[in-house]
């Protein structure tokens, strides 16, 4: 009686034993393609996925029915707007601002993080058949990034400084077909996440590309016949061929590609229309091959109604959405669910003042932070939030957003309280006085005239709430926007002097991104003669306009110096802080409202679609919704 | 009937005939003696709706000069708590006692309810079969009527840029607002600004017709008159001007005004802007007119007689056709007008916080502002009510100029 | 006559030219050249540029030599080899550019400008015929309203109005259906104008874009009918007993259609242009959108050669209409015979 039982339960757990062993050996031959794909010439669909270990694996929550498509929204030219959401990075971020393997398959590092050994999936292949290597890796890093084929100098994530202080060039060496190493010349422990920023792709299709890099290289040809061979392909010379072939690369049609779709069509048409790659590496749990959606629609339009439009009456499947049409969808009929994304950003509306200024009265006085101080605490903060943030956000200073380094709820209530007498108090000590008009004027008798400049149509309401206070305490205020491209020129000349809503502070981590913070060139509004001064004292090439910088800039030059050069994380965060501390005391960017979050309208048939998302250029802004995992239910 | 009294009867009857035929004489001679002008204004009265139209115009430039004193609000009355706030309702009787026009202290109060919540009661309501209604918040206090009263003080201003004055045609008791067309997004009173916007939509277009008016007139008749080359350079200079679009003209201009200029003084750049380019057309028809007037008789004669060139041109032949160049005018001002609105949605117009009815239009070209606010479109009204008013008076004077009938 | 039009035809190229020099030149007037809209552009998107890449982009571009050395270079290859260059912000050649947006201008163009005179003519005819009745003010006050509205609020106007009684707005040409299909290679634009939904669409640029011309139409028409009805020879036709309808429509509107024919100089230009700012709102891809576009971005060439073309149709058009009106008013016509 017991060896019978226990016969039968042995009996049993072979049975189920073996019943698992025939699962698994069928889920791997039970890979299945969308009917989009039948009846075109392919090879089976296991031939085309990268081998069984190294097929990734996507965990989506709803596994989904393939969509024939789904339509997109493209305003003006920017080639990022299908870029990012289409884009496939080695290592790709988590909305903990870590980075997770992605085209790559997963990496090693040594101890001090100056080697770092990188894997990918055998078996890849491109969206033309042929497999993707490590000599792909290496193509693009030698002969299109640092040639110059590309058109962008080589990214801080590959360089190093060495035992000089000079910066170095990573070196690449192809261990074999799916391994590489970076080689750096000192510690490089935030190589992964700079690279997921700066070269969010470290490959090119080589065996489609290498004819033209040939070309570009040819040391027998002339300069002439380069550009006549690239306007023979349509281009205006070598150059614009090259930036477009391996930076802009997704609009070229016809070019291999690792994405989940592949451009059919001239990008600058009405619409363009995105088809699948059949080679896509990507499955679901039970084995279907991503992406779930056969084509992408982007459908081009010219005037923010007419998005609006389009997600109210179902022609757009994912739009965004402005906060003031918002209660305009929801009270309508349009079939779509709105979802909210949190952001980055350190404020939704701000004012930055340029404590570079050519004006040798306003410049000291920009400079002083009681100034800063005292402009912040005339605003009626409230009154922006509700008038042109509809009541979004609340009245707040410029500061890390609650979840990001450095966040402190302290920091976001600093100076924001409005108080005019003791602003008056603060004026008077920054040594202006007021006129019998009414008026602050310098001490020597020279009206203060603020000017407040902007370039956005929609910063007008701004500009007007902030000339109104300002007027009320006695500030004489101008306003005027100017077309993007002027403003980009008075910036560059240092023209500029109160900037509304430009490039208001936006970053996941500052120590990755400080470009727009810290002038560390000239391209941060609040000191761009600063950074003139800063790559100057560098390399001593004497740019022109430079300015010397306050002390109180020197020392956040010097930080950031250090921050640069730290060799372990550690450092770079410690160091980070401190920077952050700068920016706390200095309040180099006025803000007067909390961010924005991002608003997503979402057709509501549609499944995947996270709602946890964070809105950041890091994160690929749409593109964190993963694209690849979406469907439509029919 | 005596016959006596027959014969007063007769002679009261003859006198009143006689009279009635000297009022008809003195009418005719009247209208044999009366001036082109006279004569235009009489048969201008004619075309009815040109008469209507006259009457409009007459009216708004009238609010567009004592503006300042009729609107209620100032340009910077922004408020959070009146942000797109529905015309308010006028009221005349409370708890059943008259007490005049009053309105009830309404405002809008913030509710603090984020998108994902919005959204999810949007989504609960569907599934219970409900239209959503986004939470309105609109809170009307309904216990004390606010009595509109006349003549009252307000934000400061100065009447027809002289005077100093806080007076307003009519206002609200207390700190509360009555809004007759309702609350721009930035809770402004969208009264005053249609009033206050006019003063600006009405004078540019008048302004800038008259400018391009003179130098059409001037310089065609130039052409006209002297002929041989300077026509021939005139001419080329007009057919490379008319081969300009307007769009980079005003672009390349418009970036060149600098900043921080007074609006009155940005006005009138804008306007120079519109007529420089739309001199032209009138040149041509001046030269036209010209060159066939200069070999009348009386033009020779004058000639002969050693009358001043000058003197010729501005004395003899421009009355010729007057009329018709009056009618260009009227015409010229309407689509000055949207010419405006078009600068204004292309954002090289006024600049805020100035205001004219094609920002307004501007900013009610918006589907957010149309479904939810339509009150924003009551500017379009009195856009298209001048527009018309123009046209219409423009082509009663063109009938009226017609010597022919 | 022949002597004529070849003088015409002589002073033609020095307009030209004088022309093209002030186009570049307005061009050029703005602060700021396409490089630094291109990095204003690359920065709002997130990029960054360093200063290596500014210094090769602007020699790339020829932007570091000053503009009328630049503009000698576009003149030169235009006479020389007829290339009108390249759009920095297409990334094409000015002419490809342009030519995938011409055929749509052009049809819009001609469709709106027909309903313009077929609206427009007719109005004015019966104005004229009927002055001051009941039916002058109604037609006239139909005639005025689309020019009193300014176009991009009409247009939003209705395109909103689509979108609550049918569901669906009406915005650009096109249903998504022949986008893919035009897209695809599937479908031509010509096979586009035989179908329904297309002409469903047009609709809204015939409304907004072909009334805002009406008023125009039919005010000279009326003014010119009104004119040549009050005429001696129509006082003597009527006495001889002609009947009202002919005196009308056999000699009154051939005269009147005189200054219709001389307004004909715009026309081609027209057709080229389109609509700028009615065409931003409805999302119509038409040259005039482009030129907006171009002259924004400071993208010279493109823009340039726009308003090149533009201008010579204008300059050409001003001749034809000037031969045409020669060939059909008999007085012009004879009194050149006279003079031979």
């Amino acid at each position: 009686m017991k060896t019978r039982r226990i016969i039968s339960a042995l009996l049993a757990l072979v049975m189920l034993m073996s019943l698992a062993s025939f699962a698994s050996a069928e889920e791997a031959a039970a890979y299945t393609q969308s009917p989009y794909l039948d009846g075109q010439d392919l090879p089976a669909v296991a031939e085309r996925l990268p081998i069984a270990s190294d097929v990734m694996v996507e965990e989506v929550a709803d596994i989904g029915q393939y969509t024939d498509y789904i339509t997109l929204m493209q305003g003006g030219s920017s080639k990022w707007g299908p870029g990012k959401p289409t884009e496939e990075a080695l290592f790709r971020f988590r909305t903990d601002g870590t980075v997770e393997p992605n085209v790559a398959k997963g990496y090693e590092v040594n101890e001090d993080c100056t080697v770092w050994t990188i894997h990918l999936r055998e078996g890849m292949k491109w969206s033309d058949g042929v497999p993707f290597t490590t000599e792909d890796c290496r193509f693009f890093y030698e002969d299109c990034l640092l040639t110059g084929f590309t058109g962008k100098s080589a990214w801080e994530a590959v360089k190093a400084a060495d035992e000089n202080g000079e910066m170095q060039l990573a070196k690449f060496e192809a261990v074999d077909d799916y391994t590489f190493t970076m080689t750096f010349a000192s510690s490089k422990p935030e190589f992964l996440r700079e690279l997921a920023i700066n070269g969010k792709w470290f490959f090119a299709p080589k065996h489609w590309l290498e004819e033209h890099v040939a070309v570009y290289k040819d040391e027998n040809k002339t300069a002439e016949e380069k550009d006549a061979y690239a306007q023979a392909l349509g281009f205006s010379d070598m150059k614009a061929l090259g930036n477009s072939y391996t930076y802009y690369y997704w609009i070229v049609v016809g070019r291999p590609t690792l994405r989940a779709w592949q451009i059919d069509g001239d990008f600058n048409a009405e619409m363009c229309v995105w088809k699948r790659n059949p080679y896509y590496w990507k499955v679901d749990a039970e084995g279907k091959q991503l992406p779930y959606i056969d084509e992408l629609h982007f459908r081009r339009y010219s005037d923010d109604s007419q998005a609006l439009l389009w997600i109210m009456d179902g022609t757009a499947d994912i739009g965004s959405v402005a906060l003031a049409d918002v209660d305009t969808i929801l009270a309508s009929d349009a079939k779509v669910n709105l979802v909210e994304w949190s952001s980055t950003s350190w404020t939704s509306q701000s004012m930055q003042l340029n404590l570079a200024v050519k004006d040798d009265l306003k410049r000291p006085l920009f400079q002083n932070v009681n100034f800063r101080h005292a402009l912040s605490i005339l605003v009626d903060r409230a009154q922006i939030a509700s008038l042109i943030d509809n009541g979004y956000t609340d009245p707040a200073q410029s500061a890390p957003p609650e979840g990001a380094q450095g966040y402190d709820p302290e920091w976001t209530k600093k100076w924001t309280e409005q108080n005019p007498e003791e602003a008056a108090a603060l004026l008077e000590g920054c040594g202006l006085v007021k006129g019998a008009d009414g008026f602050w004027a310098f001490a020597d008798g020279t009206k203060l005239t603020l000017n407040l400049q902007y370039q956005n149509e929609a910063d007008a309401a701004l500009a007007e709430l902030l000339k109104n206070d300002f007027n009320k305490a006695g500030l004489d205020v101008t306003t005027r926007m100017y077309d993007r491209s002027i403003m980009e020129e008075m910036r560059a000349a240092n023209e500029h002097e109160i900037v509304l809503n430009y490039e208001n502070f936006d970053t996941v981590s500052i120590s990755l991104r400080p470009d727009y913070f810290v002038p560390l060139r000239d391209y941060c509004v609040w000191g761009t003669a600063f950074g003139l001064w800063y790559l100057n004292s560098l390399d001593g090439k004497g740019r022109e306009g430079a300015v010397e910088p306050p002390e109180d800039v020197k020392a956040m030059l010097e930080i950031y110096t250090n921050m640069k050069n730290a060799t372990t994380s550690e450092q770079k965060e410690e160091l980070a802080l401190q920077l952050l501390e700068c920016f706390r005391e200095g309040i180099y960017e006025i803000g007067f409202t909390s961010a924005n979050p991002a608003v997503y309208a979402v057709n509501s048939a549609m499944h995947n679609f996270r709602e946890d998302g964070i809105a950041c250029d890091e994160f690929r802004d749409l593109g964190l919704a993963n694209f690849a995992c979406l469907w439509v239910e029919k | 009937m005596s016959e006596h009294e027959n014969q007063a009867v007769l002679d009261k009857k003859a006198l009143r005939a006689q009279k009635k035929a000297e009022k008809a004489r003195k009418k005719e001679e009247k209208y044999y003696l009366a001036s082109q002008w006279q004569l235009m204004a009489r048969k201008l009265g004619r075309h009815k709706l040109a008469r209507i139209s006259l009457v409009i115009l007459g009216f708004l430039y009238f609010v567009a000069l004592f503006g300042d004193f009729l609107a209620p609000y100032s340009l910077t009355d922004y408020d959070a708590n009146s942000k797109d706030l529905p015309p308010s309702a006028i009221h005349f009787s409370h708890d059943g006692k008259y007490v005049g026009p009053f309105i009830y202290r309404t405002e809008k109060q913030t509710v603090k309810m984020s998108v994902a919540e919005k959204s999810a009661a949007q989504r609960a309501a569907k599934e219970r079969g409900e239209q959503y209604v986004p939470p309105t918040n609109i809170v009307t206090d309904e216990t004390t009527p606010l009595r509109i009263r006349w003549f009252v003080h307000g934000a400061s201003y100065k009447i027809l840029g002289i005077f100093e004055s806080d007076l307003h045609l009519f206002g609200v008791e207390g700190s509360a607002k009555v809004f007759l067309f309702g609350a721009d997004s930035m809770g402004r009173d969208l009264f005053s600004r249609i009033i206050l916007g006019s003063q600006v939509s009405l004078t540019i277009p008048f302004a800038g017709t008259m400018i391009s008016f003179v130098l059409g007139l001037l310089i065609g008749s130039v052409s006209g008159y002297f002929g041989g080359w300077i026509d021939n350079v005139i001419q080329r200079i007009i057919e490379v001007l008319n081969s300009l679009p307007s769009l980079p003209l005003w672009m390349a201009l418009s970036a060149a005004i600098p900043a921080g200029i007074p609006p009155v003084q940005m006005y009138l750049l804008i306007t120079v802007i519109l007529s420089l380019i739309s001199w032209t057309g009138l040149a041509r028809v001046v030269r036209g007119k010209f060159m066939s007037l200069k070999n009348e008789d009386y033009v020779m004669a004058a000639k002969l007689a050693g009358v001043s060139d000058m003197k010729i041109i501005l004395k003899h032949m421009v009355p010729g056709f007057m009329s018709y160049l009056i009618v260009n005018l009227t015409l010229g001002i309407p689509s000055m007008i949207i010419g405006e609105t078009s600068m204004s949605f292309l954002g090289l117009g006024i600049q805020a916080p100035a205001t004219s009815w094609g920002v307004l239009l501007k900013e009610a070209q918006d589907v957010s502002s149309i479904a939810m606010h339509p009150w924003c479109l009551i500017p379009l009204f009195f856009v298209v009510l001048t527009v018309l008013a123009f046209n219409f008076l423009g082509d009663g004077m063109r009938d009226a100029a017609d010597p022919y009938k | 006559m022949g002597q004529y039009i070849l003088k015409r035809v002589l002073t033609f190229i020095p307009i030209l030219l004088i022309m093209s020099l002030v186009i570049f030149f307005i061009i050029q007037l703005p602060p700021g050249d396409y490089l630094t809209s291109y990095v204003a552009g690359l920065k709002a998107e997130g990029q960054i540029v360093d200063e290596s890449e500014l210094d090769s982009l602007k020699e790339r571009y020829g932007l570091d030599q000053p503009w009328f050395t630049q503009y000698f270079k576009w003149m030169w290859n235009i006479i020389t080899r007829f290339d009108f260059g390249y759009s920095f912000k297409f990334e094409a050649p000015v002419w490809s550019t342009i030519a995938s947006v011409l055929p749509m201008t052009i049809v819009v163009s001609l469709v709106t400008m027909l309903f313009n005179y077929l609206v427009g003519i007719p109005i004015g005819i019966y104005s004229a015929v009927h002055q001051y009745s009941i039916g002058d003010y109604c037609f006239t006050f139909i005639g005025f309203i689309g020019m009193a509205i300014p176009n991009f609020l009409f247009a939003i106007l209705l395109m909103y109005g689509t979108y609550i009684w049918t569901g669906t707005a009406f915005i650009g040409l096109y249903t998504s259906e022949v986008l893919v299909g035009l897209q695809q290679g599937t479908m031509q634009w010509w096979e586009v104008l035989g179908r329904g939904d297309f002409w469903g669409r047009m609709a809204i640029p015939i409304i907004v874009i072909g009334t805002s011309g009406t008023c125009g139409t039919l005010r000279s028409m009326r003014a010119q009918m009104l004119d040549e009805l009050g005429r001696n020879y129509v006082l003597c036709a009527r006495a001889k007993g002609v009947s009202e309808r002919r005196i009308v429509y056999k000699y009154c509107l051939r005269a009147a259609l005189n200054p219709t024919v001389s307004g004909l100089s715009g026309v081609l230009s027209h057709i080229f242009n389109g609509s700028t700012i009615s065409a931003i709102v409805m999302n119509l891809q038409l040259v005039g959108p482009m030129l907006y576009e171009a002259l924004k971005a400071q993208d010279m060439y493109l823009a340039g050669t726009i308003l090149l073309v533009m201008g010579f149709l204008i300059v050409l058009g001003t001749l034809l209409s000037d031969i045409l009106l020669a060939c059909l008013d008999p007085r012009i016509r004879f009194s050149g015979r006279r003079a031979e």
